[in-house]
């Protein structure tokens, strides 16, 4: 069935605040420096605004907060916070009502400063109530499960996880806004400090400042903004559960949902994607999303990201930001899937720009492999 | 008009309950009159059907390790800890762990047999090795 939302908004501005260390800045500081920098590539201004859709962990009503700190009067507010993964649920929602006429400029922002001001990765309040007498470390736990399933199951590999790692490395060498740019080998993953088995601490994304704004409008407005516009494609979100041992297949999320629901609004497969970005919490994210997302088969992950395929100069473009493994994860890290789409789809990436991309998919996870939501963007030649 | 809850509704809640049994020293699933399907985590109504007939069986208390993940400690920290998910006979998944296994003994697929231990937040289900496997 066709939701006629295809195409029918798109980005005109991002901007990013603080990504690495930011110590002296607040959460909304931050996410306020971001917002002023989308809108400054928007070419709007605050009062343009009327739609907001924001997520974080930091801020029990984070619309209200944003609203309030920003002198924000949205007409239309979405704090759907599914995790990570919101801000690329939301450029679906925000497409949603740009398309419906409940605003005309939408922002989606979030920001942290998880790194300077606590130091580790703070868990939300509340923990499924039956896995927290076991002690789990949240959220590695999950992801540890998850990759222990997935070797058992398939064979995977601790070398086949790194290689993961490496490639985002890789690519996080060409970004100057990248927080880790030293060289990494797969002997390095592999001789580095065992967090929780199976997962080295260079399979963990990193814990980092920062912030990040994305600005959508209509696409009739939006080839009027002095950046060449992205447009919205197709969107897709999914979730069966929120704990991890209330998951169905630990080696199945649910980004098979999201990403089929995304190819069919946006009329696409797999196979016409120029660049992913895929959040990348841990190097089994990407082996599982790119299997759900029909990359490759189930269970062959692991092979699929062998000899650099998702590196600078591999056959798949993956994560060319450096991901959150090794560019930014202020806790929640899925606007910046978006930004970097952006950033690749309007050619100005520098020295890890994909040459001729004019399609990007974004997909983002949110809680422990809980909820995923897919966004495929492109050019005006892809319209 | 006031609303009662409708004739189905337990005593207490589901949760309550289940904590009642394991405080008894009785390890108990919910089961569906209906659908048939073993429901964990309690429930006031069947996830696979909806229906609000579940009822306490006891638990066969046998399962697998379905899957592990270590923690890696220093001693002083409390050392390595261990946290498994277990598929239990019945079809359900449940996290726990070993505590009187090694970490590096805990393997995929391992069979082991449930009990009850109390520690400071409660009553919980926990597995040791089971030494009687069935085939
Ligand atoms: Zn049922």
């Amino acid at each position: 069935m066709s939701t006629g939302l295809s195409g029918k908004a798109a980005i005109v501005g991002v901007g990013t605040a603080g990504c690495g260390e930011a110590p002296g800045f607040s959460a909304m500081e931050l996410q306020a420096l971001a917002v002023q920098a989308a809108l400054q590539d928007a070419g709007l201004q605050l009062a343009d605004v009327d739609g907001l859709f924001c997520a974080n962990m930091s801020h029990i009503f984070p619309t209200l907060s944003t609203i309030e700190y920003l002198g924000l009067r949205p007409r239309w507010i979405d704090g759907t916070n599914v995790g990570g993964s919101s801000f690329v649920h939301h450029a679906l929602s925000a497409t949603m009502a740009l398309h419906s006429g409940l605003c005309d400029v939408a922002l989606i922002c979030y920001g942290a400063n998880n790194r300077s001001a606590q130091g580790r990765m703070v868990p939300p309040a509340e923990q499924p109530l039956y896995e927290a007498p076991h002690r789990p470390r949240y959220p590695m736990v999950a992801y540890a499960l998850a990759t222990s399933a997935h070797m058992a199951r398939f064979g995977t590999t601790r070398e086949q996880l790194a290689e993961v790692a490496v490639a985002a490395r890789a690519w996080a060498r060409l970004n100057p806004e990248a927080f880790e740019r030293g060289p990494l080998s797969i002997d390095d993953v592999l001789a580095s400090r065992m967090v929780m088995d199976p997962l080295t601490v260079r399979d963990c994304c990193l814990l980092t400042d920062g912030a990040g704004a994305v600005v959508m409008t209509r696409a009739d407005r939006a080839r009027d903004m002095p950046r060449p516009p992205v447009f919205f494609l197709g969107g897709g979100s999914a979730a069966y559960s929120r704990a991890i041992s209330e998951m169905p297949d630990l080696t199945t999320s649910a980004a098979v949902d999201s990403g089929a629901r995304a190819y069919a609004m946006a009329g696409m497969g797999p196979g016409e994607m120029d660049v992913l970005q895929l959040y990348d919490a841990f190097t089994i994210n990407v082996i599982l999303f790119l299997e759900d997302l029909g990359f490759c088969p189930k269970g062959e992950g692991g092979a699929f990201v062998q000899d650099g395929r998702l590196a600078p100069g591999g056959a798949l473009p993956v994560n060319t930001n450096g991901g959150g493994l090794s560019c930014v994860h202020p806790g929640m890290y899925g606007v910046f899937t978006l930004i970097e789409a952006t950033r690749q789809l309007r050619g100005e990436a520098g020295a890890r720009q994909v040459p001729g991309a004019a399609t990007a998919l974004c997909h983002g996870n949110g809680g422990t492999l809980s909820h995923q939501a897919t966004a495929i963007l492109g050019t005006s030649t892809m319209l | 008009m006031t609303t009662s809850p409708p004739e189905t509704a337990p005593a207490i809640g589901p949760d309550a309950a289940f904590r009642q049994h394991l405080e008894a020293g009785r390890f108990m699933l919910q089961h569906c009159a209906d659908c048939g399907t073993w429901v964990f985590q309690p429930r006031i109504l069947c996830p696979a059907c909806g229906s609000a007939r579940l009822e306490w069986q006891s638990a066969s208390g046998r399962g697998r390790v379905h899957s592990r993940a270590v923690l890696k400690q220093r001693p002083e920290k409390g050392g390595d800890h261990a946290v498994v998910l277990v598929d239990l006979a019945e079809g359900v998944r449940m996290m726990s762990r070993l505590p009187d296994t090694a970490p590096e003994a805990i393997a995929i697929g391992l069979p082991v047999r449930a009990r009850i231990l109390t520690q400071e937040s409660g009553p919980v289900v926990v597995f040791d090795p089971d030494p009687e496997p069935e085939a």
